[in-house]
Order: C-alpha cells, then sequence, then structure tokens
C-alpha cells in the first residue's frame, strides 16, 4: 500500500506527506478501503487488480 | 507619487483574506485565498527578494506551507514542509505549523517554523524545503521543557515568538505555550530558559526556572536589548543584558488587570507598545474586561498605561489572538487587530481611533502587514 502511495507521490509531489506523516502512521482522518473493506494498513500487501480507496473525514466546523 | 498599498492579511480559521488600501480608509477585502484550509500564520519576507510564507492545514490533511512571490497571486506548496526526523526516538510528527519568522537580513532565503509540538524549524531556501533544528528539537531537556507529552494547551502545545536578533543571527529566542521562553546565542545549536521574574502562578514552584505559559514574545526592532512578554500570568519587560522580567503590567488598572494574547510594537519607538486586555480571571473566559474592548498603550515602556477605545463598540466580547494584532510601519503607525469574531480593526493614528474595516469573515487567527515593493 506504501509503495502506491509513494509511487502516487512521483506523480503529484507533496500528497504522500498530506496522507501520511513523517514516522508513517497514516493521518487521522484518512481510511484506505480495499475492494470496499476498511482498516487496511498502510503496509499490508495489495494486489494488482485490487480497488483501492482513500477516504478522507472532512473534519472541520 | 502614488503611495504604495498597505495590505494586512487577515488569517482565518477558513482562508486567507487580504485587506487592501492606498490611503488607509477605504478598504477592499479579497475573495478567499485557500478557502476551509486553517491559516494559522502568514508572513511576508521584509528583505528583498523575498516570498511571502503561509502555514497551513485543513481538518484532514496533514500540515505544509504555502509560498507565493506574487502577494497571493499564485502559491506553491513547500515542496519539503517542516517535519520531525522519520524514526526518531520520540516518533514526533508535526501536527500544525504555528508560527513563521524570516531570518536575519544576512541570510537571505533563512526562515525558522514553530509547530506543534513544539518543534523548530529552518529552511535556507525562502520555505520550500524545511530541516528540523536539531540543536532544539534533540536537546537533552527538551522532553522536560515541552512537558511532552503531556495533556497541552487547548489548540495544542505551540512554539511561537521565535526571534531573531537583528545584531545577530545566533542569537534567537522562542517561546513555549507551556514551557516558557529560550535563548540561543549559537544559532539554535543549545538553548537556555529565560524566565526569571516571571510568575507562573499554576505551578507548584511560582519561581520554577521554566513551566511557564508566555503568549506572545517579541523583540524591538530599533533596541533589541527590549523584550516584551505577555504572559499567561502578566504583561512582562526585560532590558538585556538584565535576566529578571519586570511585570509592567502591574501599572495598568487593577480592575483590566494584563492579561492578554498579543503584543504589538511600534516599529521606531521601543517604548511603545499595545496590549489588549482580555479577562484572566475565575474560568478565564478570555473576552476583554467586562465585556468592554479597548487597546491599552504605554509610550514609557510600560511605566504607564492609556485605555484606547474610541470607536470600539461598547460591549463586545470576542478574544484577540496572540498573532491577531500588528503595526503598519507608516508614521503615525497604523494598528491592526482581528477578532475571533470575524472583524478587523484599524487605527491610522497609533490607536487613538478604531474603525472595523471588515467583518463577517470567519474567526481570525492572526493578521500580518505588507507593503508591496
Amino acid at each position: 500500500m506504501d509503495e502506491l502511495l509513494i509511487d502516487l507521490d512521483r506523480r503529484h509531489p507533496g500528497l504522500r506527506f498530506r496522507v501520511v506523516d513523517e514516522q508513517g502512521r497514516l493521518r487521522q482522518h484518512m481510511r484506505f478501503f480495499v475492494n470496499r473493506a476498511m482498516n487496511h494498513g498502510l503496509h499490508d500487501p495489495i494486489d494488482p487488480d485490487d480497488e483501492v480507496v482513500l477516504m478522507q473525514a472532512l473534519s472541520g466546523g | 507619487m502614488k503611495k504604495k498599498e498597505r495590505s494586512p492579511f487577515s488569517l482565518a480559521r477558513k482562508g486567507l483574506f487580504i485587506l487592501s488600501s492606498s490611503d488607509r480608509t477605504t478598504w477592499d477585502v479579497s475573495e478567499p485565498h485557500h478557502l476551509g484550509h486553517v491559516m494559522q500564520h502568514v508572513v511576508a519576507d521584509p528583505r528583498p527578494g523575498g516570498v511571502m510564507l503561509a502555514a497551513a492545514r485543513t481538518g484532514h490533511l496533514g500540515p505544509t506551507v504555502l509560498r507565493t512571490a506574487d502577494m497571493g497571486t499564485s502559491w506553491t506548496e513547500a515542496s519539503k514542509p517542516p517535519a520531525f526526523h522519520t524514526g526518531e526516538r520520540l516518533a514526533r510528527s508535526v501536527d500544525s505549523v504555528f508560527w513563521l519568522t524570516p531570518g536575519h537580513k544576512s541570510e537571505p532565503g533563512v526562515w525558522y517554523a514553530g509547530a506543534v509540538p513544539q518543534g523548530l524549524f529552518r529552511s535556507d531556501d525562502h520555505g520550500d524545503t524545511w530541516a528540523p533544528v536539531d540543536g532544539w528539537n534533540d536537546h537533552p531537556m527538551w522532553e522536560t521543557w515541552a512537558e511532552y507529552p503531556a495533556p497541552a494547551t487547548p489548540d495544542g502545545a505551540m512554539l511561537h515568538s521565535v526571534n531573531v536578533d537583528p545584531r545577530d543571527p545566533n542569537h534567537l529566542y522562542l517561546g513555549l505555550s507551556s514551557g516558557g521562553v529560550f535563548e540561543s546565542t549559537d544559532g539554535g545549536a543549545d538553548w537556555a530558559p529565560l524566565n526569571r521574574g516571571i510568575q507562573a502562578d499554576f505551578m507548584p514552584d511560582p519561581d520554577t526556572e521554566y513551566g511557564h505559559d508566555p503568549h506572545c514574545v517579541r523583540v524591538h526592532p530599533a533596541d533589541p536589548d527590549r523584550l516584551y512578554q505577555q504572559n499567561h500570568c502578566g504583561f512582562y519587560r526585560l532590558d538585556r543584558p538584565a535576566t529578571e522580567w519586570q511585570r509592567v503590567g502591574d501599572n495598568l488598572p487593577a480592575e483590566i488587570g494584563d492579561i492578554g494574547f498579543p503584543v504589538e510594537l511600534h516599529p521606531r519607538n521601543p517604548d511603545m507598545v499595545w496590549m489588549f486586555p482580555m479577562d484572566g480571571t475565575e474560568v478565564w473566559p478570555r473576552t476583554s474586561p467586562d465585556g468592554r474592548p479597548a487597546v491599552y498603550r504605554t509610550a514609557d515602556g510600560g511605566e504607564s498605561w492609556e485605555c484606547q477605545a474610541n470607536g470600539l463598540p461598547e460591549r463586545g466580547w470576542f478574544t484577540v489572538k496572540r498573532q491577531a494584532m500588528t503595526t503598519d510601519a507608516s508614521d503615525p503607525v497604523g494598528v491592526y487587530f482581528g477578532t475571533t469574531s470575524g472583524e478587523v480593526w484599524a487605527s491610522a493614528d497609533e490607536g487613538s481611533n478604531w474603525r472595523c474595516i471588515a467583518q463577517h469573515l470567519p474567526e481570525v487567527f492572526s493578521i500580518e502587514v505588507a507593503t508591496p515593493s
């Protein structure tokens, strides 16, 4: 999963740091869904045909 | 000759607004920049060729620094925002960038950033890439001084008030809320507390060496030996090389008190300072005492204070945060403050008369002045 983010960051510089902090922790209001299942970790494997969705809780108020 | 346009920037919980005027009478309020982003601090570099930096984040996206070289027409994001070292012992991560300070004039491109939690970061390339200041972040006393990871002040435990001595780029001051004021004389390699004389009535030992709660600390540019501090426990002055702060806020009327957030300096007169008293009694409402908004100004280094409320509402229940008051460099000096209720107030005569120049903005976090070159 992190490789996917690193690749995204290559294409969109700065993206990864807004999603993952400098210690490799997914930020508080971010969630990965893989094939519609939640709680996928940053270091979990994914398959080439998996559907990955990064959901963001647009917190504020 | 056309006067240069003055632009106070109002930084709000939901974006950046640029207020511009050529005569300090008629003001235009821009459309929001970065609407929806928490814009904590925007500072224009006073050095030639400098850029303007903005500390930004949203509720869900991590913290970053935005840069503009054209007064906000176009922005780029820092390619390496402030961050602690990956894999460091304390596993700290920057929650938000809270404070921005341009470096010494002899070091163009240098900036400092203070963070939540209380990290200090430095850029040598006009804010594009940032590195931790290891002498501070990894100081053997940092965990103690920063009270890490104890529960913090409401907006997080922040590092603020980074001041660079205009005579010496290696002489730095900073403030921790909470933790106190700290000084470095070697460019940030080592640090020492500078809190003697500051009260800490919330601590078991009121004469503690650190653990204080400075709200805002300012070094006067025209007399860098003159420091002012608005603290959780009063308003203070320090004349270096002395190391003991004097509570000149005791000279304010007792019914007003000397609690507040911001300190604002006259750009040329080290004895003239503005503060905005707030109610620090009982449960600390942090609104103006008795709900009567007033600025207080001293012209003698805090020995006496004058109430400046002409034009301000008779009753009002807002707060002025630590970054939400500023001055311009004109003569007479313009003074500005923004409120938690989304108003910006301005005086073109050093505080004698006030006018509301913007309203219905989001809560104002900070306000700064830039004069386009």
